[in-house]
């Protein structure tokens, strides 16, 4: 009987060390140190210990939203700049060169909450910065938010854009992609300016007549089936 | 009894299989690191409620290393396009002011308020004192408060609802109360009505009498008028 349990327990045992391989479990630890050179004007030292996954080398993506001038059917494509860098959950908004109204602050609260679903990290020792680099003075409505979820996720995944894919969708918390204004005038904007697909909501309704367009349109339910086909690799990396 | 010692061992084995298998699988790396920042600034803005009150709204400016970022944190409440407008500026002239690039910098705006929105750009004078204090790694004096745009070149312009905001920075402890040129004179309109009679007829007259009257003799607090963002930082900065 000795035998059996002692065999028991180095089954048991071998089975866990197996099954624990595949999980993302965070116990072996190494403290690396690094150091910033101190410009003069600086005053403060602030030493930060947080887990971070090292195995993604960069920390800002660009993903291609649509925008349609006010009043008008005519757009660009426009450049959603997601950046993440360790600090405190803070969700940043670069008003360096464009202005963003009111509505689609408020609905940035989604768009973290929508990566929150699709990475293991904890975004409580990040903070979010998103910019949008357009001739616009300033930027209205969320049809950007799903964009700038899916770069987030592409940040934390190692992973970058396909620059030929635009998205235009807004995001609910759980990641579901939410209905937009001009669909069609936002696919021919996509299209005239070189895009070679764009993703718009699964539950838009679309009306193709008056599109002349070569351009593929995917519409996915929800973040999670979006990623499939805009994120792609890095380059060098398997 | 035999069946109770096997879940003995397969609970043991599930506990030391769980603390040990993370050498064999995947590895975190927890990373110390020396963030240069500055210690946030805080300084109070004036401001009037939806309701015509005066209201003071704790603001704090923080300088970390950056790509010349200007960030809002929009956590809590959402900024409208005027005062994103007056953060550029502020931070353009405080950049001046100090001779500091802010090339390599990004500067973060945030507000802990219960407003949902705030607009208006007469935050402006406020966000360049705050922004000057922090690259100089100073702070700004809580017996004062400041009202005013800023404009190019760093000077102060008119704002409205000034004797609103004098009260709030009354009510709040301030011993002086900073305003652009012009307003530390407050016009109140009252109305002199004579009657006299002609013939059967009776004939009201009023005059409209504009009173102008030192705002320090209504608040009782000291308002002292600054035309530029360097006038300020003499009251302000410490």
């Amino acid at each position: 009987m000795k035998i059996l349990y002692i065999t028991a327990l180095c089954i048991v045992l071998v089975a866990f060390l197996i099954i624990g391989a595949f999980f993302d479990v965070p116990l072996k630890r190494e403290v690396l140190l690094q150091t910033v050179e101190t410009p003069k004007y600086i005053e403060t030292h602030i030493n930060h210990t947080i887990p971070v996954l090292l195995n993604y080398s960069e920390h800002v993506v660009v993903v291609n939203g649509v925008g349609i001038f006010e009043n008008t059917t005519t757009g660009e494509v426009v450049e959603i700049i997601v950046a993440t860098r360790p600090g405190t959950g803070r969700m940043l908004l670069d008003v360096e060169d464009t202005a963003f109204g009111v509505d689609l602050q408020e609905h940035l609260v989604y768009v973290k909450a929508c990566a929150e679903n699709y990475i293991t990290e904890n975004l409580d020792f990040y903070d979010i910065t998103v910019g949008i680099d357009s001739s616009a003075e300033s930027i209205r409505g969320s049809s950007g938010n799903a964009a700038m979820c899916i770069g987030i996720v592409g940040i934390f995944r190692n992973m970058t854009i396909d620059p030929g894919v635009a998205v235009s969708a807004g995001v609910s918390s759980n990641g579901r992609l939410l209905e937009i204004v001009s669909p069609e005038a936002k696919i021919q904007v996509a299209a005239n300016q070189g895009m070679d697909a764009i993703i718009i909501p699964a539950d838009q309704e679309l009306d193709l007549g008056n599109i002349s367009a070569d351009i593929l349109i995917i519409q996915p339910q929800d973040v999670g089936e979006a990623l499939q086909h805009i994120l792609v690799p890095r380059a060098g990396i398997a | 009894m035999r069946v109770f010692t096997l879940f003995l061992i397969f609970l043991l084995c599930g506990i030391v299989g769980y603390y040990t298998y993370g050498s064999f699988s995947y590895n975190v790396t927890y990373v110390e690191f020396s963030e240069v920042t500055t210690t946030p600034v805080e300084i109070q803005l004036a401001a009037v409620d939806e309701n015509g009150n005066g209201v003071l709204i704790p603001l704090n400016v923080e300088i970390k290393e950056g790509t010349g970022k200007i960030l809002v944190n929009i956590d809590n409440p959402s900024f409208i396009v005027d005062t994103q407008e007056s953060m550029r500026l502020a931070v353009q002239e405080a950049s001046r002011i100090t001779g500091t690039s802010m090339a390599d910098k990004d500067a973060i705006f945030s507000l802990v308020t219960g407003t949902t929105i705030v607009g208006g750009p007469s935050a402006g004078a406020a966000m360049a004192v705050a922004t000057v204090a922090s690259l100089q790694g100073k702070r700004v004096k809580e017996s004062v408060v400041i009202t005013g745009t800023i404009r190019p070149g760093g000077f102060i312009g008119a704002v409205g609802g000034i004797k609103e905001k004098a009260q709030a920075a009354e009510a709040a402890g301030a011993g002086l109360f900073l305003v652009p040129p012009g307003e530390s004179v407050i016009k109140e309109p009252s109305q002199n009505c004579t009657e006299y009679r002609i013939g059967q007829t009776w004939t009201r007259r009023c005059v409209i009498v504009n009173k102008y009257i030192e705002l320090s003799q209504i608040v009782g607090i000291n308002v002292m008028e600054v035309s530029t963002i360097d006038d300020a930082i003499a009251y302000m900065v410490e």
